[in-house]
């Protein structure tokens, strides 16, 4: 690791875990959207679970595109590296998991307004023929499996990296397991001749995953802007920084303290001149969360 | 367990009811598209339909784009005629299969099949079924 380059040592492990879930996730969710495209023939509202799980894969990989520049070192061209990387990353991110709950709430909507009714007729395998209903339900119910553990793996590997591309990505897969569940249940209502079932139910799970796409846009626009730190899942203040500024402001006295977040790490902005022995991060932070102050600059007033 | 469902045949039901509605009022009502002179497969598939739940199949003329109106609006439940797989009309009806032959490599070539009202699924089902066992 150098200044501004490369990833810290403390964490490396957990970046490497990240990589792996994020490869994995591509993998599985490759094999849903096949699976669903198979099932969906011509119907509509599969088309739009399909459309949906490829936008779903969108924060995978920004988030192994973001690790792969977070690597390299600075150069006269970049002399500050390429960590922030990861928050431009993470804008993409929470844009993509804007836009399936917005893509979802459309065609929830425009099905509701419409009254259009959902055609889900009989298809013939081997010789017979069933409702395409079943296959619609067992399509769907595999593809809530791998989100609902992949999302259970990535957050608390999210939490000890402090990524928020991986935590979008967690939400993500929230979204994506709980739309699975909103389709059965939409299949089913289909069934019972309720036509307004499916478009009913992905309306109210797509409501939820607005709202926590405004709030990981909201947290990726601050980083953007230089604000200080948030934490992974609140608009609040990092704990992190909380404890930095409190560490900085006992050494200093009373100075202004200003913090700031490059993708993962810190930048510590103190007005005060500097001092004859300058704290280490580890004074500062602690050992376990010293990887994550980046600089420290003294500026005399 | 979804096959064992599958196979009590309880599902799927119609969104705007047209088989309970056949059966209380007894006829069901279809329309033939004018010079459809191969009709008699897809009108055999309906009447088996209409007589397993005690109705008679009723014959509506109606020429072109009005009787898929009917069929969209639900004044008729079931239109006769010749379609392409890529019909304009194919996301505002329900197009069956082929009746009576395969599907052509052709999408734009119409070909016998039967219209039905988009979310009538028991019907859809049943006709489908009908379809497929007609082709073995």
């Amino acid at each position: 690791m150098s200044l501004h380059g490369g990833i810290p040592s403390a964490i490396a492990d957990d970046v490497r875990h990240g990589e792996r879930l994020e490869w994995w996730t591509l993998g599985w969710m490759i094999s849903v959207v096949v699976v669903m495209w198979l099932v969906m023939g011509s119907n509509q509202a599969m088309k739009a679970a399909v459309i949906e799980d490829l936008l779903s894969l969108v924060p995978a990989i920004v988030f192994l595109l973001s690790i792969h520049w977070e690597r390299k070192h600075p150069n006269p061209r970049f002399p500050f590296g390429y960590r922030r990387a990861n928050s431009l990353a993470f804008l993409v991110a929470a844009t993509a998991l804007l836009s399936v709950g917005a893509f979802l709430a459309y065609e929830s909507v425009t099905t509701l307004v419409r009254q259009e009714h959902p055609t889900v007729g009989g298809i013939t395998l081997f010789g017979h023929t069933i409702w395409l209903g079943w296959l619609m339900i067992a399509a769907l119910a595999y593809s809530v499996i791998p989100p609902l553990i992949l999302g259970h793996i990535k957050h608390p590997v999210a939490t000890r990296i402090r990524d928020k591309v991986l935590h979008t990505d967690a939400l993500m897969q929230k979204a994506d397991w709980q739309t699975g569940l909103a389709g059965i249940a939409g299949i089913i209502g289909i069934g019972l001749g309720w036509w307004w079932a499916d478009a009913a139910a992905a309306l109210f799970i797509s409501l939820s995953i607005i709202k926590d796409a405004i709030g990981a846009l909201e947290k990726a626009v601050a980083e953007l802007l230089d604000g200080t730190p948030r934490s992974l899942d609140s608009n609040d203040p990092s704990e992190d920084a909380e404890r930095l500024t409190a560490a900085l402001k006992k050494r200093f006295g009373n100075v202004e303290v200003r913090l700031r977040e490059t993708g993962r790490y810190i930048a510590a902005e103190v007005d005060c001149a500097s001092p004859k022995v300058i704290p280490t991060a580890e004074d500062l932070l602690g050992k376990k969360l010293a990887w994550r102050l980046a600089s420290l600059t003294f500026r005399p007033t | 367990m979804l096959l064992a469902l599958a196979g009590c045949g309880a599902l799927p039901r119609d969104a705007s009811g047209t088989t309970e509605r056949m059966t209380r009022t007894g006829e069901m009502r279809i329309a033939v598209q004018p010079a459809t002179p191969d009709a008699a497969p897809a009108l055999a598939v309906l009447g088996a339909y209409a007589r397993r739940h005690d109705a008679r199949p009723t014959h509506v003329s109606g020429h072109g784009e009005h009787a898929l109106r009917w069929l969209e609006e639900g004044k008729v439940d079931a239109v006769v005629g010749h379609f392409a797989k890529a019909s304009p009309w194919q996301a505002e009806v329900a197009l069956s299969k082929p009746v009576g032959r395969a599907e052509p490599d052709d999408g734009k070539l119409p070909v016998l099949r039967i219209a039905r009202r988009n979310g009538e699924n028991a019907l859809i089902l049943a006709t489908d079924r009908a379809i497929a066992e007609a082709a073995k």
